[in-house]
């Protein structure tokens, strides 16, 4: 099956008063439908520019990024625009919604970038809304809301245009843990039932742990590849509390 | 440490012995059987040293013993819940001794190891995730499982520094 | 269109933007009371000349440029015996010729404005050679006794006696130059020179002003429109150092003032639109930097550069039209309580044409901050400080 997103042998490389900074060095990745992938790594490690490249932000100095077989390192900043409006939902650290709109009105006007007719337009932002759990707030400006609900309007924005792919960075990196862990359950279960491709970008292997497979980042590089599975949360609690008592 | 955690039991309020078998289970999250017998010889043991008493339900000594705690058992349980603990977690954890053996070896494959590792304890976070959003009623299994959780995330941090480390070493 | 994200950041900013409203409007308004100001002193030129259709003026040649443009005639002296001498040329409709005699009663404020108060000598019985078929409102206009008078519009109010409400009426006596002259007629409303004209007889405006003998200048009025030509060779071929000036002459000579007037106004219009510019740039810039997030965040989530640049210009757009829309009752207040200005039929086509004016103005504001715009990068959105 073909990847939702793939990367061929690419490179960043940022030129800085003469000397240069290898962001991302030679990096092969493909992502599957359905897939919730996470990207882990220290800062500077190269996750931000890797993600740049996978949500269509910016060129590589050197090989190839494909978005299902299109080519996004030879497209015009027009057509990588109307990509990120219509295929790619982003959910960013510091929630970045529209601070003098609504909720619903945040959701509505991914929509409208997306050129969703009239009456979806209408209709989805609460749909979407109340599927985060934020219906009864769709009214609230953003500063009335929590950090965990800003988020969750964020990823209700970030699904408005049913993207093939869901971007994250840093989802949690605002967010006190407990806040955190449930929108991470959030986004896995967004995975689970709408098979919806997930890749996160993150520094921290706690919320890595919540993804499927986690991609560990160094300098520039893929150090490490994991394959999580299960949910045998009494295997862990059994070790944990196998006291010497 | 069954002893003290009978001795807190018994702090509270006599009980016989089935109920300090399940009131422990449940304080420990109800994931884990505590066997009986290990509850009745330590039990007996602290009644020939004078920290509980027992006492039968019917006269002639037969029947469900109840417990309850002595002056001295009240004693020796504050003595021991006062003092803080001093032995320090173990340093050598086994994953750090199969590297040094590994080097002993003479093998230069640490990387591989150092990635097998690092898999395993992302599983086991994955499973302490999933274990404390299932737990989060009761608040003392959380603290425990909350504190695994940021052990392993140090564990994690530590691998990516072995490997940076010995990846120096080599070249 | 993203047209509600830039109302509702002007809305989120409202001090400030009222405040650049407010000023666009004062700015604007100013536009609106040149243009009209230039168009109602067209207007009163224009009737003047009008006035002197078929007329010849015979005056002085003082040389100067303004000489044939100069209604008030004051810079401007000859004998009364040459006067007559020209009165008495063939072809000339002697009933509405006259020799006049102007003094100015106050001064002059600049050489094209005409003078506060303006005495006006003429003959008994020639009145219409300055008239001009000008009508009294109220008496008449024929000065029977030698302290007659016939006041202008103006004129009637600005001599009225202090604490009087009402102005002076047909019957009213008052002083002038230490004589005693009586109204005989007030004209109805005309062009400012007559608005400021006191005419009375033309031995009595000698006498007032100590100047036995002499005129200012003679109005020759043509029996024939075809005579006007030959007059005027007349009056040049026999009197040397006289000017003879046809309504012609003095429309191109008028024209040409007018020229300058518009170009002045022209550069005043045109500075003060560029002033709206710049303080609109400086405002929309501004907002431009506080949004720069919000427009990375829009660029990232599938915003077109077309988008935010429609954003940011309907933010310039809507300061400058509702800045155009707040100056028509602003100029109206100046004009009415700031310049006793009635006439309001025209400020609304200037109106009109000022929303034009506003709309090419937000549209260049918008220009510099637009671009700004457009150029912001999604990775701002990811950019977290």
């Amino acid at each position: 099956m073909e990847p939702i997103i793939e990367t061929k042998e690419v490179w960043k490389v940022y030129g800085m008063n003469g000397a240069s900074v290898e962001a991302v060095c030679g990096i092969d990745l493909a992502v599957q439908q359905g897939e919730f992938v996470a990207i882990v790594g220290p800062s500077g490690s190269g996750k931000s520019s890797l993600l740049h490249l996978l949500g269509a932000m910016d060129h590589p100095t050197r090989g190839e990024v494909l978005f299902g077989n299109q080519p996004l390192h030879k497209m015009s900043d027009a057509q990588r625009t109307d990509l990120r409006a219509h295929q790619i939902g982003f959910i960013f650290q510091t929630f970045n919604l529209l601070p003098n709109l609504s909720a619903l009105e945040n959701v509505e006007i991914a929509l409208r970038l997306g050129g969703a007719a009239k009456a979806e337009r209408q209709a989805r932002p609460l749909e979407l809304l109340e599927r985060v759990g934020l219906g009864p707030r769709a009214r609230h400006l953003p500063r009335q809301l929590s950090g965990g609900e800003r988020q969750r309007v964020a990823i209700a924005r970030a699904l408005a245009n049913r993207p093939r792919l869901l971007l994250a960075d840093e989802p949690t990196g605002n967010l006190d843990s407990k806040t955190g862990a449930s929108l991470l359950e959030l986004l896995r279960q967004i995975n689970r039932q709408d098979r919806q491709t997930v890749v996160m970008v993150t520094h921290d292997f706690r919320a890595a742990s919540h993804a499927d497979r986690v991609l560990v980042l160094r300098d520039g590089r893929i150090r490490g590849e994991t394959r999580l599975q299960g949910q045998d949360t009494h295997r862990a609690l059994g070790q944990l509390l196998a006291l010497e008592l | 440490m069954l002893r003290y955690a009978l001795l807190g039991l018994l702090a509270h309020q006599p009980h016989h012995g089935y109920e300090l078998k399940t009131g422990l289970e449940q304080a420990l999250g109800g994931n884990w059987e505590i066997n009986f017998g290990q509850i009745y010889t330590t039990l007996s043991r602290l009644e020939r040293d004078g920290l509980v008493t027992g006492t039968a339900e019917a006269e002639d000594g037969r029947g469900k013993r109840t417990y309850s705690l002595t002056p001295s058992g009240k004693a020796d349980l504050d003595a021991s819940l006062e003092q803080a603990v001093e032995k320090p977690r173990p340093l050598h954890d086994e994953f750090f001794i199969k590297l040094v053996i590994r080097h002993l070896a003479g093998y230069d494959d640490a990387h591989l190891a150092l990635a097998r590792q690092r898999q395993a304890y992302l599983q086991q976070l994955r499973e302490l995730n999933l274990a404390s959003a299932s737990q989060q009623e009761d608040p003392l299994v959380s603290l425990l499982v909350e504190g695994a959780i940021l052990h392993l995330q140090a564990d994690l941090q530590w691998l990516g520094m072995c490997e940076e480390r010995l990846e120096a070493l080599s070249k | 269109m993203l047209w509600d994200l830039a109302f509702k950041h002007l809305w989120q900013r409202r001090l400030r933007s009222a405040l650049t409203i407010l000023g666009v409007a004062i700015i604007l308004q100013t536009h609106l009371v040149i243009n009209g100001f230039k168009y109602s002193y067209e207007q009163d030129v224009q009737r003047q000349l009008s006035a002197f259709t078929g007329k010849v003026l015979v005056r002085q040649d003082t040389g100067d440029t303004l000489g044939a443009a100069d209604f008030s005639l004051t810079g401007s002296s000859l004998e009364e015996e040459t006067a007559q001498d020209i009165l008495a040329l063939p072809g000339i409709d002697r009933q509405a010729s006259s020799a006049v005699l102007m003094a100015p009663l106050a001064r002059s404020l600049a050489p094209t404005i005409p003078v506060a108060i303006l005495v006006v000598g003429i003959e008994p019985g020639h009145e219409a050679a300055y008239l001009s078929g000008f009508q009294a409102d109220e008496g008449s206009t024929n000065l029977e006794a030698p302290t007659s008078a016939i006041l202008g519009r103006s004129v009637a109010e600005l001599l009225s006696p202090e604490g009087e409400e009402q102005p002076l009426a047909a019957g009213d006596n008052f002083e002038l130059q230490g004589q005693t002259f009586q109204v005989v007629g007030v004209l109805e409303t005309a062009p400012s020179l007559y608005n400021n004209s006191v005419i009375i007889p033309l031995e009595a405006a000698q006498e007032a002003f100590e100047r036995p003998d002499t005129v200012s200048a003679v109005i020759v009025c043509a029996g024939q429109v075809e005579d006007v030509a030959q007059i005027q060779a007349a009056v040049e071929m026999g009197f040397p150092g006289l000017l003879a000036i046809s309504a012609q002459q003095m429309a191109a000579s008028v024209d040409a003032i007018l020229v300058d007037v518009r170009n002045f106004s022209n550069l005043l219009t045109t500075t003060v639109a560029g002033v709206a510019v710049v303080i609109v740039t400086i405002v929309v810039i501004v907002a431009v930097m506080e949004q720069r997030k919000e427009i990375g965040t829009l660029r990232a989530i599938g915003a077109r550069r077309w988008r935010i640049f429609g954003m940011v210009a309907g933010q310039a757009l809507v300061l400058c039209l509702l800045g155009a829309v707040l100056a028509l009752p602003i100029g109206m207040a100046f004009l009415k309580w700031g310049m006793q200005w009635e006439k309001f039929d025209l400020i609304f086509i200037y109106w009109a044409r000022n929303l034009v004016w506003a709309g090419l103005v937000g549209i260049l504001a918008a220009l510099l901050p637009a671009w700004q715009a457009v150029r912001v990068d999604p990775l701002e959105a990811l950019r977290y400080e």
